[in-house]
């Protein structure tokens, strides 16, 4: 068992060989401890007395620079006290340790989780064994694509919002200015962090899908068995979507093959019969389902399945009952081990994932409020300088909201892709029509109804898209309730300000009473200076 | 392994304070000793004497909890009829209780009558200011709150019972089939009514020293009985989850012996040591079971289907009881909760008179009712979770022979469209997520309030400095 | 040439296309994959035109935009945006999305192809619910219109507003309109389906009543299930198609007529309140009905399901003559099937459509109303 156990291994290639680069820069800015050296030679997450100690240093440094960040260019801030009003002051203040916060809880639990995340993967690779004794074989290779891309992508965002704002609106005479690189520090460890479990989940996910791809391969082979049971070699060509009797070719039905034809050569029917282009054999339906939103590397796929869809065209595996129970059994089983370690990784991360999101919730919305704030000469806390540009707003504005929303997103796009493999199940009973398959997919299928994979952040609320509705209602009612607040204040205090330049001193408290029967020409003074706030 | 072995593990020491599947005897012979690793709570420990007259007293855990709400009268003070039983009140303890009501809402009657009548004027400076009107309002909402729990403890007594006995019997019968005591430890109780009881004091106290003069005795009775409801509202709450953790316990041990048949475990079995690696990473936070004979499943699942089915009647029963009570509670606790951090807010930011007076007292309130609040919302979320974890565990059992896969397939189809949820009377479910609702909700209040109140301060202040 | 389409589906597809909204050729066309080419360079150059076309209106020094104060200067360039971004989703979508729309009539041309060849008159009936949204909306505009400019003197502002504005609308108006057809012909297939369940079941309750039944009849019953499995799968798929083909333009065009709904319910306070002598808020009187149309067709496709559900459970498995096991099987496939794949009309997952998100949509309007008026007129008021 244990030769077996090897060979496998090296069949199967670990996931984490793709975290590589990620693994460097993430240990090199201390978001994990774990060891370097183990994770170069042996790809494993291990425990590591020295880069804990590394960790809680950075974490130190951190913290201090942010102060001393925080200390230096609040300066502004002091006069800023005493004539905003105090909200804004609080929530500016506020929302400068957000990010710390943020930072300090990605590092804390990391280290509390050193040991865990190791064994996540581990399974993860058990998982992957698995699937390789089903005969579905996964390429690792997308993943690191995407963690170059994502890479990428932070790199790109934060230098940008980080040298935009550093030019245009810090005073770069003074060396204390330099200080203000540090402002990007907690941003970028925390999207350092969420890359591991976004690419995690992203690769289970793609267990997901390929546990579906294999339950369609067996509907698609079967169909295919079956119209060759029936020697209908010709009728082997058309689209196997309806078995039971195979369509005819009238013209209404023509004009759509062609037209199918011409949108993606080889994806329905006529190009998939023989040649196993592997892409879309199913269905066209089907495989419109699995490319939805989501690019799929075709190029992938069509490797791992060719060889398979050439061997087995003229025997099916549904037709024998007993012998696809166990395939069916375990790839049921393979589903609820993806579930649990779905669970298992939200766990890890659910903490720095509210902390993600109440930044997130936090920051759009200060900025948002700060960006209306700056065009209305207001002055606004200093570490949101970058609120005075629209156009720096509006990339640190995507950047935020698209970690937060890709996050929710691919959770998302996980769990329907867990809720696809029932329906899967489902078309192999029907396709298969057979007394003792019924038995077995209606018992499974009972099973998979109850697995779940719904993701939380701490059981406050669940990341799908509903709450993404739900915070962006919220983002939408505080600032229209703080801009109509600013809005007012800023007229009533103009309004006062008037009187009292008019030296109507009975105003002074009950200037909202008194305004009420003031002259007409004080009217035109008023209303000229509130309708045109900006001049 | 043979099925005639007793399959009795030493627990780990995580697993300690965790009851443990145990099979006492493959041919179900009932046991009553107790089993030698079953440890005795410590709070079983500790109780005097006089409760060992029965050598088992029921609700051990939760004692001290109980001997209060029964001395306010909101429990029945029940007769304890066998170790697994409790019968109705005698009639001189029912008229204890009936009397202690009658008091309970004469002084209401009374602490009503004062708050509307200047008696009460010394403790609010006047009626005017918002904040005098906010703890008038609070203290209606404290006396609604409580009222409302006693008239429906009162109402709810044989109901009560009902519950107690039915998880007294449900204990029977567990301990019968698998000789396992399902006890845990309550500290939480206790240290929740100390820390309650220490909060109202502190408030008291506070209040007392925030009045000027000297303070008519209606006021110290006003004050005294305000304190003693909210303290015996928030200790009924505790109560409450109290109650949902012993529900909770029940379901984790049905749980835990599901867990036994599930596909991993009875690899580990076959496998010994080395199959066993795909639940590794679990190990931490359950302590795995011995994975069990599946020649028991039929047997077990029997008794676990009837096990869960009474539980769920538990549950609901529960949450029968003190429905309206949480409504109000939670009612009363966002009020609290709102006008307290507003208060706060007001004084920290107002410039130069900071009265820590003041500031102390929001913070205990606060403490008080947050503390409380995610007491509740944790207790009810964890039950929840594991009532409806049954169905997720029963479906890792992968049995090979068709008789076993109809009987989890019954389970599993029964429970398919069975949300078990703790409602606040059909309002909305109270987990997690209720907590999270009720902050959002507090901070939009808070949002609107400081910016009305700094939209008046901006208007009484800000001509002075231009005409300096 | 109608093909099997019908011909009002023909027409009203052909006015699709027309719009740019219809991505794929016809049944009868020739050379479809030109075709094709042709409406997405069509479909595209809408896009760039009205695009084109919002931009100079948001950047003009004309009186596109109300000048008289910030606030509704700010609204109508928040009307334009939103249109704006109705009009890039709808285009983006029918450009990308190509592929599931030919799926959809694909599989819609192979649910209904045993239906022979209909009359017009059937059709019409067939489709009236489609009909009279399309038709109602349109003349409902139009009487609008007509009526107002009548009554309402047009002044600059208005004439350059309204004469930019109205086609965006109408566009999304159609849009919406092509999503009630797309959801109309779903629920026909479901209702198709539910009616031959009701069959179904009524067949089997008087067979086993009467204990008249032949001998295959356990076979025939369950053969029929399957069949009706297939189709139910099949319908699923095309409700999948919808969905990968509509997601984002529904999001946006509801979002719009949400936005324009808002702006303009706070304009006609406003305008009431100052007594300005302008009533052109009456136009949003069609916005307040397209989303109860949308929502209605999507709803009357949702609750069919269930009832699908309990005509299968009502199928008589066994009674006192006759009890067949493998049959009852079949039915717990079937309602497992259906279990797995629910039709749940939401867009891109952010909330499921059905009428409580019309009481959400009052509710967030009557919010931000509240907050609107709480606060502008409050200073203004008293010096009009």
């Amino acid at each position: 068992m244990a030769r077996e156990q090897s060979s496998e291994a090296a069949a199967v290639q670990p996931l984490l060989e793709q975290f590589q680069q990620l693994f460097f820069i993430s240990k090199i800015v201390g978001i994990l401890p774990q060891d370097l050296d183990k994770f170069r030679s042996r790809n494993v997450l291990e425990k590591s007395r020295n880069g804990m100690i590394y960790m809680l240093v950075t974490l130190v440094v951190y913290v201090l620079l942010y102060n001393v960040l925080i200390y230096s260019f609040g300066e502004e801030d002091r006069t800023l006290k005493a004539s905003q009003s105090t909200l804004t002051f609080v929530i500016g203040l506020f929302l400068t340790y957000i990010g710390l916060i943020m930072m300090g809880t990605d590092q804390l639990t990391a280290l509390r989780n050193q040991g865990r995340i190791g064994e996540l993967y581990e399974r993860i690779r058990h998982v992957d064994e698995r699937l390789y004794q089903e005969k579905c074989v996964l390429d690792n290779s997308t993943i690191g694509r995407r963690i170059r891309i994502m890479l990428g992508m932070t790199i790109i965002f934060e230098l940008s919002i980080l040298l935009a704002t550093y030019i245009k609106l810090v005073d770069y005479t003074q060396w204390m200015s330099v200080l203000w690189l540090v402002s990007a520090i907690p941003t970028f460890i925390n999207t350092l962090d969420k890359i591991w479990f976004a690419v995690s989940l992203y690769a289970l996910k793609e267990r997901f899908e390929a546990i579906n791809a294999t339950l369609e391969e067996l509907v698609a082979t079967h169909e295919k068995f079956k119209l060759w049971l029936r020697g209908d070699q010709e009728a082997a060509a058309a689209p196997p979507l309806d078995s039971s009797q195979p369509p005819q070719y009238d013209s209404n039905l023509e004009y759509l093959y062609k037209e199918l034809g011409g949108l993606d050569m080889g994806s329905i029917g006529k190009g998939s019969s023989m040649s196993g282009s592997g892409k879309n054999k199913v269905a066209p339906v089907a495989h419109s389902m699995n490319s939805f939103g989501e690019p799929i590397d075709p190029s992938d796929k069509a490797g791992n399945r060719n060889p398979m869809a050439s061997n087995m065209v003229h025997e099916s595996e549904l037709g024998n009952a007993a012998k696809v129970e166990e395939k069916l059994n375990n790839l049921c089983q393979v589903h609820d081990e993806i579930c649990e370690i779905g669970k298992a990784m939200n766990e890890l991360w659910s903490y720095p994932i509210l902390s993600l999101m109440a930044y997130g919730f936090l920051i759009f919305t200060a900025q948002l409020y700060f960006l209306y704030c700056a065009t209305q000469f207001q002055s606004i806390p200093s570490l949101f300088r970058s609120a005075k540009n629209p156009l720096i707003t509006v990339i640190a504005l995507s950047y935020t909201s698209g970690k937060c929303v890709y996050l929710i997103y691919l959770s998302w796009k996980t769990s329907l892709a867990s809720k696809r493999t029932g329906i899967s199940l489902h078309k192999c009973g029907v396709v298969a029509d057979d007394n003792l398959l019924y038995e077995i997919v209606n018992h499974l299928s009972l099973k998979l109804l109850n697995h779940s994979v719904d993701f939380s952040a701490c059981g406050f609320f669940t990341l799908d898209m509903e709450t993404l509705y739900g915070v962006s209602g919220g983002i939408t009612s505080y600032l229209i309730i703080l801009i109509q607040f600013n809005l007012a204040a800023q007229q009533a205090k103009e309004a006062i300000q008037t009187f009292s330049s008019l030296n109507d001193t009975a105003g002074l408290v009950g200037a909202a009473t008194d305004m009420y029967n003031s002259s007409s020409t004080l009217h035109d003074l008023v209303t000229t200076t509130m309708l045109t706030p900006t001049g | 392994m043979s099925p005639n072995t007793w399959v009795i593990e030493m627990p780990s020491q995580k697993s300690c304070s965790h009851p443990y599947p145990r099979r006492i005897s493959p041919y179900r012979t009932p046991s009553l000793n107790r089993d030698a690793f079953t440890r005795d709570s410590p709070a079983a420990a500790t109780s005097g004497p006089s409760t060992r007259s029965h050598n088992h007293p029921v609700f051990e855990d939760i004692r001290t909890i109980l001997s209060v709400l029964k001395a306010s009268g909101l429990m029945p003070i029940y007769e304890q009829v066998s170790n697994y039983e409790v019968g109705p009140p005698t009639k001189t303890n029912e008229f204890y209780s009936f009397f202690v009501r009658g008091v309970v809402h004469a002084l209401t009657i009374f602490n009503v009558y004062s708050l509307f009548t200047p008696i009460s004027a010394q403790l609010f400076y006047s009626y005017r200011e918002t904040d005098n009107v906010n703890q008038w309002i609070e203290l209606l909402l404290c006396i609604l709150t409580y009222t409302l729990t006693v008239f429906v403890c009162a109402r709810n007594t044989k109901s009560m019972l009902r519950i107690m006995n039915e998880i007294l019997q449900l204990d029977e019968e567990v301990r019968k089939q698998f000789g396992a005591n399902l006890n845990q430890n309550f500290g939480f109780s206790v240290k929740f009514l100390v820390g309650i009881a220490a909060c109202q004091t502190y408030i008291i106290v506070l209040k007392i020293y925030a009045v000027d003069g000297v303070i008519t005795p209606p006021s110290y009775i006003l004050l005294a009985f305000y304190a003693v409801q909210n303290g015996l509202t928030a200790t009924y709450i505790v109560f409450a989850s109290a109650l949902l953790r012993i529900v909770y316990i029940r379901f984790h041990f049905i749980n835990q012996l599901l867990n036994g048949y599930t596909y991993g475990q009875q690899q580990k079995r076959k496998g010994g040591g080395g199959g066993g690696r795909r639940h590794r990473g679990n190990g931490q936070h359950h302590p795995t079971p011995n994975p069990a004979i599946m020649e028991h499943f039929p047997e077990d699942s029997l008794f676990i289907y009837r096990m869960h089915n009474k539980l769920l009647r538990i549950y609901k029963g529960i949450n029968d009881c003190c429905n309206l009570i949480l409504v109000s509670f939670l009612g009363y606790s966002f009020y609290t909760v709102t006008t307290n951090c507003y208060n706060l807010f007001v004084q920290i930011t107002a410039k130069g008179m900071v009265s820590p007076n003041i500031l102390q007292w929001c913070f205990a309130w606060l403490c008080l009712h947050v503390s409380l609040l995610a007491l509740l919302s944790r207790s009810c979320g964890l039950t929840t979770r594991e009532a409806n974890a049954t169905s997720q565990i029963l479906s890792r059992v992968y049995a090979s022979s068709r008789e076993y896969q109809n009987i989890i397939d019954k389970f599993l189809t029964k429970s398919i469209k069975q949300e078990v949820q703790f409602t606040a009377y059909g309002f909305f479910a109270i987990d997690n997520s209720t907590l999270f609702k009720i902050f959002s909700a507090v901070t939009t209040y808070l949002v609107i309030l400081i910016q009305f109140k700094q939209l008046e301060d901006s208007k009484v202040e800000d001509p002075e400095p231009d005409q300096t | 040439m109608s093909g099997h389409l019908g011909q009002v589906l023909q027409f009203h597809l052909r006015l699709y296309q027309l719009l740019g909204f219809h991505g794929i050729a016809l049944p009868g066309d020739k050379s479809p994959g030109r075709m094709r080419r042709r409406l997405r360079a069509w479909a595209l150059f809408l896009l760039v035109s009205l695009s084109a076309l919002v931009l100079w209106c948001l950047t003009s020094n004309d009186d596109f935009l109300y000048r008289g104060d910030m606030f509704g200067y700010a609204n109508d360039a928040l009307k334009y945006v939103f249109a704006e971004l109705a009009v890039v989703a709808i285009y983006v979508d029918t450009l990308t999305s190509q592929r599931h729309v030919a799926n959809f009539w694909w599989l819609h041309a192979k649910l209904t192809q045993r239906v022979g060849a209909v009359s017009l008159r059937s059709e019409l009936r067939q489709y009236r619910r489609y009909l009279i949204c399309l038709y109602g909306m349109m003349m409902f505009e139009l009487l609008l219109h007509l009526g107002l400019w009548q009554i309402q003197p047009l002044t600059h502002h208005m004439a350059l507003f309204w004469m930019t504005y109205e086609p965006l609308v109408c566009l999304t108006y159609m849009r919406n309109v092509q999503f009630v057809l797309h959801m109309e012909l779903l629920r026909e297939q479901l209702a198709h389906l539910e009616r031959e369940m009701v069959l179904l079941a009524q067949y089997s309750k008087f067979a086993c009543e009467t204990g008249r039944s032949f001998p295959g009849f356990e076979a025939f019953l369950r053969r029929s299930l399957l069949q009706k499995q297939r189709i139910y799968s099949d319908v699923y798929d095309m409700f999948r198609c919808f969905q990968g083909a509509f997601n984002f333009s529904i999001l946006a065009v509801m979002l719009t007529i949400n936005i324009r709904i808002a702006v303009d319910c706070y304009f006609m306070y406003y305008t009431i309140y100052n007594s300005i002598a302008n009533i052109d808020y009456y136009l949003i009187l069609p916005a307040l009905l397209e989303i109860p149309a949308f929502i209605y067709a999507s709803q009357s496709c949702m609750v069919i399901v269930p009832r699908i559900a309990h005509q299968l459970h009502s199928i008589v498995t066994d009674s006192g003559c006759c009890s067949f096991p493998d049959l009852s099987q079949q039915i717990q496939n079937f309602s497992l099937q259906l279990l797995h794949q629910p039709v749940r009309i939401d867009c891109l997952g952010l909330t499921i459509m059905d009428c409580s998100l019309l009481t959400r949509i009052a509710c967030s309007v009557g919010t931000y109303m509240i907050y609107t008026i709480q606060f502008i007129p409050k200073f203004k008021a008293p010096y009009m």
